[in-house]
């Protein structure tokens, strides 16, 4: 075997090399706190106060914020989602689909921090005004605001899902007389409804790891939301403002490698599922 | 395809329109908004007083930096995991475990690779706060993105011309470094330029490995901290009481519009190599 395709190999086990290290990494920077917190008081008390004496360390409020924003963004964003990728997969002429489906690339690539500064700026008055609060920085706007920054990937992805349904499914339910819509509705779209809901569990871990966007326009109250109008914030946008003042190896340090641990295994569990619809798709058609 | 449509279906049409035009309109407003702070003197000359004077000539050259750095790094051990996955792997669980693996990190959250990139690099390795740690957090994030890249630019390349150089003798590895890998050479290019441009808005993970809001001097070598784009647009956005709100709007649209044009010359080059190919 010639050295290059060593090199190769080599390669492709980096990444799951890198997959692990990852885990195993923040694991070790947190063990300390783990350690000694022993209990599940890290993800069920409300305290997060780092330079008190004694310091206390809780996350839910941040974990409660994560979910609440992440539900908004996929309320209002996987409706959407998904009937765009069926317009684009089975209405629009070719021509068209192309284009707009370019345009759906350009937004993919406006960065978070960019959307924050919208949200800042514009967003958040907004609701402000239309919800008659005292300030628009709450987690309902970042949820306005993510629902609009996961929706490239859910069209392409649950798109890919619906064009990927054989033709003969329609073909056959054209040839019993139905309409294009039912065709859409009774056949394609259940057919394909695994890839979409591998498109939405992506979608949601997106909004999950969501950073910026979320430290910017969310507000950034400590503690637990009493409602989605509240500011709050999420456990990236905690690591986020937090983690460069912390000093290296204090209690605060790693305890905000622990709420990167915890944030790891969300995102990691939700995308797990979503590969395990993937590729066990895969292996299930080949068959 | 028929032209008239149902109902439901112009309901559908017309939630496609809710969906893509409020990203669009925001971006050609940004663009709008920043033309009335974009002038020479704001592209190359040094900030002044926390930002609100001056141009912002170091955050620019510092994400050229980075994207430089992060190319780097990610491009032989992304495009090598490509051709390994494309054309190595044995159909069996461990490749399996790799595809997943793949997924999974494609999906971990910008900031976890900020915090990963912190612990090995900034502090176990010691390359403390610098454009290195940076770029090669920022190679860990893109990682995933040139891999897939790569791979689905070999899997298009059509089995004949597998066929036809190994029937002429070649070994396997000859027939993808010859045969394989130029063909594709267009669509991983694409896909890394598609990552790099990812990379480029990325604000997360350099704030917690290396990038600076001011410093007098632009970096000297990778190991200086450095100032970016996104950064800066962060911190002249939330924490700059006094700040001109052009000056805001102008850096967004100068980080666009940096974006944007790579983005748009990966794709137009995509297409452009589709038209050429002639399988």
């Amino acid at each position: 075997m010639p050295t290059q395709q060593k090199l190769v190999i080599a390669a492709g086990y980096t990444v799951l090399i890198l997959t692990v290290a990852i885990f195993v990494f923040l694991a070790h920077q947190s063990w300390p706190f783990f350690a000694e917190h022993a209990d599940l008081s890290f993800v069920t008390g409300d305290r997060w106060l780092p330079v008190s004496f004694p310091p206390s360390f809780q996350i839910k409020g941040f974990l409660v914020s994560t979910l609440l924003i992440t539900g908004v963004a996929v309320l209002l964003g996987c409706p959407l989602g998904v009937i765009s990728a069926i317009s684009l997969a089975e209405l629009l002429p070719r021509q068209v689909g192309l284009v707009v489906r370019s345009l759906f690339e350009i937004t993919a690539g406006i960065p978070s921090v960019v959307f924050g500064f919208l949200g800042l700026r514009i967003v958040a008055p907004y609701v402000a005004r239309v919800f008659g609060l005292q300030t628009g920085l709450t987690g309902f706007s970042a949820g306005v605001v993510l629902s609009v920054m996961i929706l490239p990937t859910l069209v392409s992805l649950a798109e890919e899902a619906l064009r990927a349904v054989p033709r003969e499914y329609a073909q056959a339910s054209y040839a019993l007389g139905a309409t294009r819509w039912q065709t859409i509705w009774r056949v394609i779209v259940p057919s394909a409804r695994g890839g979409i809901a591998a498109a939405i569990l992506l979608a949601i871990g997106r909004a999950i790891g969501e950073t910026m966007t979320v430290l910017m326009v969310a507000g950034g109250r400590l503690t637990t939301p009493g409602s989605i109008f509240d500011p709050m914030r999420t456990l990236t946008a905690l690591i986020a403002s937090e983690v460069k003042n912390a000093a290296r190896n204090s209690a605060q340090y790693h305890a905000l490698f622990a709420a990167g641990l915890v944030l790891f295994v969300i995102t990691f569990a939700v995308n797990a599922l979503a590969a395990a619809v993937i590729v066990g798709g895969k292996g299930r058609r080949s068959s | 395809m028929k032209t008239s449509y149902s109902l439901q279906e112009y309901l559908c049409l017309s939630l496609l329109a809710l969906a893509i035009v409020p990203p669009l309109a925001a971006v050609i407003y940004i663009f709008v908004r920043a033309a009335g702070g974009i002038s020479v003197q704001f592209l190359t000359t040094m900030p002044q007083q926390r930002g609100i004077s001056g141009g912002i000539l170091p955050a620019i050259m510092g994400t050229i930096w980075l994207m430089v750095g992060t190319a780097m790094a990610v491009l032989p051990i992304g495009v090598g995991a490509g051709i390994y996955l494309a054309e190595f792997a044995p159909n069996n669980r461990f490749t399996r475990l790799l595809e997943m693996a793949l997924i999974n990190l494609s999906g971990v959250p910008s900031v976890v690779f900020g915090l990963f990139g912190y612990a090995l690099f900034v502090v176990i390795l010691g390359f403390g706060s610098s454009l290195l740690s940076a770029s090669l957090t920022l190679a860990a994030l893109t990682l995933p993105l040139v891999v897939t890249a790569t791979r689905q630019a070999l899997n298009v390349v059509p089995r004949s011309f597998r066929d036809a150089s190994l029937a002429l003798g070649a070994t396997k590895w000859q027939s993808v470094s010859t045969v394989i890998l130029p063909c594709a050479k267009g669509g991983i290019l694409t896909g890394t330029l598609l990552g790099l441009s990812r990379a480029a808005g990325e604000t997360a993970p350099i704030l917690i490995t290396g990038v600076a809001f001011y410093l007098p001097s632009l970096p000297r070598s990778f190991l200086s901290r450095f100032m970016a784009l996104p950064y800066h647009l962060f911190i002249t956005a939330t924490q700059v009481p006094g700040m001109p709100q052009e000056r805001v709007w102008a850096t967004a649209g100068v980080l666009l519009f940096l974006i944007l044009t790579m983005q748009v010359g990966a794709t137009f080059w995509r297409e452009k190599e589709r038209m050429l190919k002639k399988w």
